[in-house]
C-alpha cells in the first residue's frame, strides 16, 4: 500500500533549541521532607506499629511494657525524669543509665536509631549550654548536666516510639483533664496527619510539575504560597465534613472518652518497678 | 593486659597506634564486604561478650589478676578482621567510660588484644586442623590451642612493651621515667600466669562457646570456624542462648572481685612502686613519671565505679551490684553501637562469603 505523501509544516520541522535553565528545588525538597518528618512523627510511631501489627521486630522490654496503660507510663515517666534531674548520686545516675541502655539496646537499629540518636543532638546542645558550669562546678558538672538530659530525652522519645498518640491523649484522662481538651488534641492530632500528608502530595505535585526554573506567576515561590491556600481549604472542607459526620451520628455536643484500666497485673508491676527506682533513689540519696 | 597511660613512652604509644592503622583500614574494608547486617549485629554482642570477659578477673599466681580476651572466640566465629574491630570497640569503650586502660596507650592495647590475638588464633587453629583429625575432638582442640596461643603471645608482646621502657626512657640519674621493670622481669611476669591461668581460660572458652554456638546457631558462624558439621544442629537457628550466655556472663562478672590484687602492670603510682619495693631487685629503681595525672583519673565511670562504692562503704553485695551495673552499661553500649553501624550495611545474605 503506498503511504501518504506527509509534508510536516514548517513550523513542526523546525529544530527546537530548548534548554531549561538550572532549576532550583532546595526550599521546595526541604519542605517536602520536613513536612513528611513532621507526619511520620505524628504517624504511629516505629514500635507501636510494630507492636500493633507485627510489623517488624520488637523489643520484649516494649512489648512488655505495651500491656501497660499509657497513663501509667506519664506518671512512670515523669517520676523518672524527676528522679534523673535531682539525683545527685552517681551510683544512681548509673542505675538510670543503667535502665535506659538495656531499653534502647533491645529494640531494633532503627528504634535505636529513632530514640537515642535525637537524645545526643539534645545533650550536645545541654553540653554547651552548660558549658559557664565549668567555672562554678567544674567540667564534672557540665558533664552530669548532659548526662541527665540524654537519658531523660531518650526515655520520653522512647515512650514516643511505643505509644500511639490517641492512647496517650486517651491516657490523659488520669489527670481528670477535660473530655474537650483530649477530644481537641485528639482532633488536631488527627488533622495535622490528613493535611500534612495532602500539603505533601502537593508539594510533590508542584516539584514534578515545574521543569527548569519557571519565572512570573508560575514561579515556585509563589506557587507554595498557593499551597498553604489549598491545604487551608482542605481543612475547610475536613472541618465541614466532620461536623456532618458527628451530625450524622448523633452527636449531642457531650463527647466522653473512656477510661483504660490502669490496674492491670503488667501495670502493677510497672508500679513496682519505679517504686523500686525510687526506693533506690531514698537509699542512695 | 590492659595497659594503662604513663607505663609507655609517647614514643612507643605513637609507634603502637600507627602500626593499628592499616590493621583498623583493612579489617573495616573486610568486614564491610564479608559481614551483613545480621552478623554486624551479632558482632555488636560478640564485642559486649569480650567487653565482659575481660571484666571477669582471674587470681594469678603471684597475687595478681588476669583475664580473657575473648578474641579468639570472634576471630573464630565472625573472621580475625571483625575481631579486631570489636575488641577495639570495646577496648575504647572501656578506656573512655571506665578509665580501664589508656587513652595514648590506646594503640598499644589494640595491637596485643585486637591484632595479635585474633590474627594468630586464626593460624594456629588453621594449622592445626588440617593436621588433627576432623572431628569435633580435633576442632576443640585446635580452637582451645589457637586461642591459648593467641593470649600468650598477646601477653608476651604486652610484656615486651613494658620491658623495654627502663633501658630506653630514664632521666640522667638513671631512674626509669615509664615502667620501672625491665624484660627480665616483665616477661615472666606477665607470660607465665597468661599461660597457666588466663591463657587456659580464654582457650577453653573459646572452644566450648565456638562448639555451642555452632549447635545452636550454626548460620552465624561464617568465620574460620564454620564448616565441619560434626554437631548436630539445632531444628532452628536462634540467638536466645547466645544472649543468656551474656547475660550469665553479666550476673557472674562480680566473681572478679573475690581476685584481690591488681593485674600486673595495671597499678596506680602507689601500686607500682610498691611493686617495684615488693620485686626485691635493688637494681630495679622506682618509675618518676607514674603519677603524671591521665584521663582514667577522671573517666565518668572510672575503675567500674569500685573505688566510689569503697567510699561510700558499700558491701560486697553493694559493690558487685555497681560492678554488674557497669558490665550491663558496657554491654548494652557496645549492642547499641553495632546495631548502629549495622543500619549502613545492606540486608544482603549472599555477603556473608568469609568461610567460603
Amino acid at each position: 500500500m503506498p503511504q501518504p505523501d506527509i509534508t510536516l509544516p514548517s513550523w513542526l520541522a523546525q529544530r527546537e533549541d530548548y534548554r531549561p535553565e538550572h532549576d532550583k528545588t532546595g526550599f521546595m525538597a526541604r519542605n517536602l521532607l520536613h513536612l513528611t518528618s513532621m507526619v511520620a512523627h505524628v504517624k504511629m510511631g516505629g514500635g507501636a506499629a510494630a507492636l500493633a501489627y507485627g510489623t517488624g521486630p520488637v523489643s520484649p522490654i516494649d512489648r512488655a511494657l505495651s500491656h501497660v496503660s499509657p497513663a501509667l507510663r506519664l506518671i512512670g515517666l515523669l517520676v523518672c525524669i524527676a528522679l534523673t534531674l535531682i539525683a545527685h548520686n552517681p551510683v544512681f545516675l548509673m542505675l538510670m543509665g543503667c535502665v535506659v541502655l538495656v531499653m534502647v539496646a533491645l529494640r531494633p537499629a532503627a528504634g535505636i536509631k529513632a530514640t537515642l540518636l535525637p537524645s545526643f543532638g539534645a545533650a550536645i546542645v545541654a553540653l554547651v549550654l552548660a558549658i559557664p558550669a565549668i567555672w562554678v562546678n567544674g567540667a564534672v558538672a557540665m558533664v552530669s548536666i548532659a548526662a541527665k538530659i540524654l537519658l531523660n530525652v531518650t526515655l520520653v522519645l522512647g515512650v514516643s516510639w511505643t505509644v500511639p498518640w490517641n492512647r496517650l491523649i486517651a491516657g490523659l484522662k488520669l489527670f481528670h483533664l477535660p473530655d474537650e481538651i483530649i477530644f481537641t488534641l485528639d482532633l488536631a492530632l488527627k488533622h495535622i496527619e490528613i493535611l500534612g500528608r495532602s500539603a505533601t502530595r502537593l508539594n510533590e505535585a508542584l516539584v514534578l510539575r515545574s521543569v527548569g526554573r519557571t519565572r512570573g506567576r508560575f514561579d515556585k515561590t509563589t506557587s507554595s504560597a498557593g499551597v498553604m491556600g489549598a491545604t487551608f481549604l482542605k481543612a475547610y472542607t475536613c472541618g465541614q465534613a466532620l461536623d456532618e459526620a458527628m451530625l450524622c451520628r448523633g452527636f449531642t455536643g457531650t463527647y466522653v472518652c473512656r477510661r483504660e484500666r490502669v490496674m492491670t497485673p503488667a501495670g502493677i508491676i510497672y508500679l513496682g518497678g519505679i517504686a523500686l527506682l525510687v526506693l533506690c533513689y531514698l537509699l542512695l540519696g | 593486659m590492659h595497659i594503662p597511660d604513663n607505663y609507655l613512652s609517647p614514643q612507643t604509644d605513637a609507634v603502637m597506634a600507627v602500626a593499628m592503622v592499616p590493621v583498623w583500614v583493612h579489617s573495616v574494608r573486610t568486614v564491610r564486604k564479608t559481614l551483613d547486617r545480621k552478623h554486624l549485629s551479632f558482632l555488636g554482642i560478640c564485642a559486649a561478650f569480650s567487653f565482659l570477659l575481660m571484666m571477669f578477673n582471674v587470681p594469678l599466681p603471684g597475687g595478681t589478676t588476669g583475664h580473657a580476651v575473648g578474641g579468639s572466640l570472634i576471630a573464630l566465629l565472625l573472621g580475625p578482621e571483625a575481631a579486631c574491630i570489636a575488641v577495639s570497640v570495646a577496648l575504647a569503650i572501656q578506656a573512655l567510660l571506665f578509665g580501664d586502660g589508656g587513652i595514648l596507650s590506646f594503640g598499644a592495647n589494640c595491637f596485643n588484644m585486637a591484632f595479635v590475638l585474633p590474627f594468630l588464633s586464626v593460624l594456629v587453629f588453621n594449622g592445626l586442623r588440617s593436621h588433627l583429625p576432623k572431628n569435633a575432638t580435633g576442632f576443640a582442640i585446635s580452637a582451645a590451642v589457637g586461642g591459648w596461643v593467641g593470649i600468650c603471645v598477646a601477653a608476651l608482646c604486652a610484656s615486651i612493651e613494658f620491658g623495654i621502657q627502663p633501658a630506653l626512657f630514664h632521666d640522667a640519674a638513671g631512674n626509669p621515667l615509664f615502667c620501672p621493670f625491665p624484660l627480665s622481669v616483665s616477661i615472666p611476669a606477665m607470660v607465665i600466669p597468661h599461660m597457666l591461668v588466663a591463657g587456659v581460660v580464654e582457650g577453653v572458652s573459646c572452644a566450648a562457646i565456638l562448639l555451642f554456638i555452632k549447635r545452636t546457631a550454626s548460620e552465624l558462624v561464617v568465620g574460620p570456624g564454620a564448616g565441619d558439621v560434626f554437631t548436630t544442629p539445632a531444628k532452628k537457628t536462634t540467638l536466645v542462648p547466645t544472649i543468656v550466655l551474656t547475660l550469665v556472663l553479666i550476673v557472674a562478672t562480680p566473681l572478679g572481685l573475690l581476685a584481690t590484687g591488681d593485674a600486673w602492670g595495671e597499678w596506680d603510682a602507689e601500686g607500682a612502686a610498691t611493686a617495684v619495693q615488693e620485686n626485691g631487685d635493688s637494681s630495679i629503681k622506682p618509675s618518676v613519671g607514674l603519677d603524671a595525672p591521665t584521663y582514667a583519673d577522671n573517666a565518668p565511670l572510672g575503675d567500674y565505679m569500685q573505688v566510689l562504692a569503697e567510699n561510700d562503704n558499700f558491701s560486697f553485695v553493694g559493690q558487685a551490684a555497681v560492678y554488674i551495673l557497669s558490665g550491663v552499661i558496657g554491654a548494652a553500649s557496645l549492642t547499641i553501637i553495632f546495631k548502629l553501624v549495622s543500619l549502613a550495611a545492606k540486608d544482603d545474605n549472599s555477603k556473608t562469603t568469609y568461610a567460603a
